[in-house]
């Protein structure tokens, strides 16, 4: 028997100073999980993200984050913001190869009629654990076809994989 | 044969309904409800309780507890204690513009001798002061008993107008 969550499309990159993953989202699925794998960074860098809608990348200050930072070492912080470029800092990258990884769940992307929302959980070796839950939403009601992550700094090495939650 | 998410009930709303219920956990397997764009006919407070052969259980034996994260406000931590349901996000609104989006397990519903459980991530938008909210914990039910599913309802009696809510069972 046919599962419910289905393989959509994957993307990969080394040393690249951008990665996106394009026709992703569709009227076929309304809830998508994203997972991001092998993440290196050439620097000490927040990975962050923005939609792709048919214009391209959406770089309007139109995204509002609200993630919770966990370190195995020190006291909890947070990423917070509103009316910001992107959703900054999903995850961390150390600029070393010992990887971060992501998984995030996207909220009715297709919905020209809708926001389109995010949760997001993570995790970064960088001499210590860094873990990342939180959510964000890009606040344009409009069609986002596809999802693009970029470091703040440096470049990044990584592998995208885009599955959708199949209802009947 | 690989394990499988496999759907077992969905529900689409596209016009008003009081309420809204999810049924068919009969196996041990960890289930999952994904939830979708879910807005109402009026501001309101979206509500959990767990179903008993399909009917929602209205007992006070409800606990959660969860962090609250905000894009424009300080982090809060909340916790509850014998509540006649669960409540796992701010009250929002009347359009896709500030929308509940949830993703929620659920285990040993089927368990008649423990209690049930439930985590959830929750990314919503309030209404009021159009505050997007990330609210991540668990909740319980202190009865042990076997459920069968999760009944969703407004705190302020109004109706859902849109959302796709889905019952995936995670087959072992």
């Amino acid at each position: 028997m046919a599962g419910s969550l289905e393989f959509i499309k994957s993307a990969s990159g080394s040393t690249v100073s951008s990665l996106s993953v394009t026709d992703c989202f569709s009227a076929d699925y309304d809830i998508y999980q994203v997972t991001v794998t092998t993440l290196q960074t050439s620097t000490a860098a927040n990975i962050n993200v923005r939609f792709i809608d048919t214009g391209g990348v959406v770089s309007s200050s139109t995204y509002d984050q609200a993630i919770q930072l966990l370190f195995s070492n020190t006291t909890y912080s947070t990423l917070t913001g509103s009316n910001n470029t992107s959703i900054g800092g999903v995850s961390y990258g150390g600029g070393d190869a010992y990887g971060a990884s992501i998984n995030m769940m996207v909220f009715h992307p297709n919905d020209s009629s809708s926001y389109t929302f995010l949760t997001d959980q993570s995790n970064a070796w960088t001499g210590v654990l860094q873990a990342y839950k939180g959510g964000g939403v890009e606040k344009t009601a409009q069609t986002i076809t596809g999802i693009n992550f970029f470091p703040s700094a440096g470049t990044i090495t990584m592998e995208i994989e885009v599955y959708g939650f199949k209802v009947v | 044969m690989a394990g499988s998410l496999i759907q077992v009930d969905t529900e689409t709303v596209t016009s008003n309904v009081s309420s809204v219920s999810l049924t068919g956990v009969s196996t041990n397997d960890v289930y999952m409800i994904a939830c979708s764009n879910i807005f109402f006919d009026s501001n309101d407070d979206m509500k959990i309780r767990f179903t008993v052969s399909g009917s929602a259980d209205t007992s006070s034996n409800y606990d959660y507890a969860h962090r609250a994260m905000y894009n424009n406000a300080t982090m809060g931590s909340t916790g509850a204690e014998n509540q006649s349901s669960l409540d796992t996000n701010q009250s929002t609104g009347t359009s896709g513009t500030n929308s509940i989006n949830l993703i929620m397990y659920l285990f040993n519903f089927n368990n008649s001798s423990e209690y049930s459980f439930v985590t959830y991530n929750n990314v919503h938008r309030a209404s009021s002061n159009t505050r997007t909210g990330f609210f991540a914990g668990g909740g319980l039910l202190t009865e042990a008993q076997t459920t069968d599913g999760v009944h969703f309802f407004l705190g302020s009696g109004n109706n859902f107008a849109n959302g796709t809510f889905t019952l995936y069972k995670i087959q072992s």
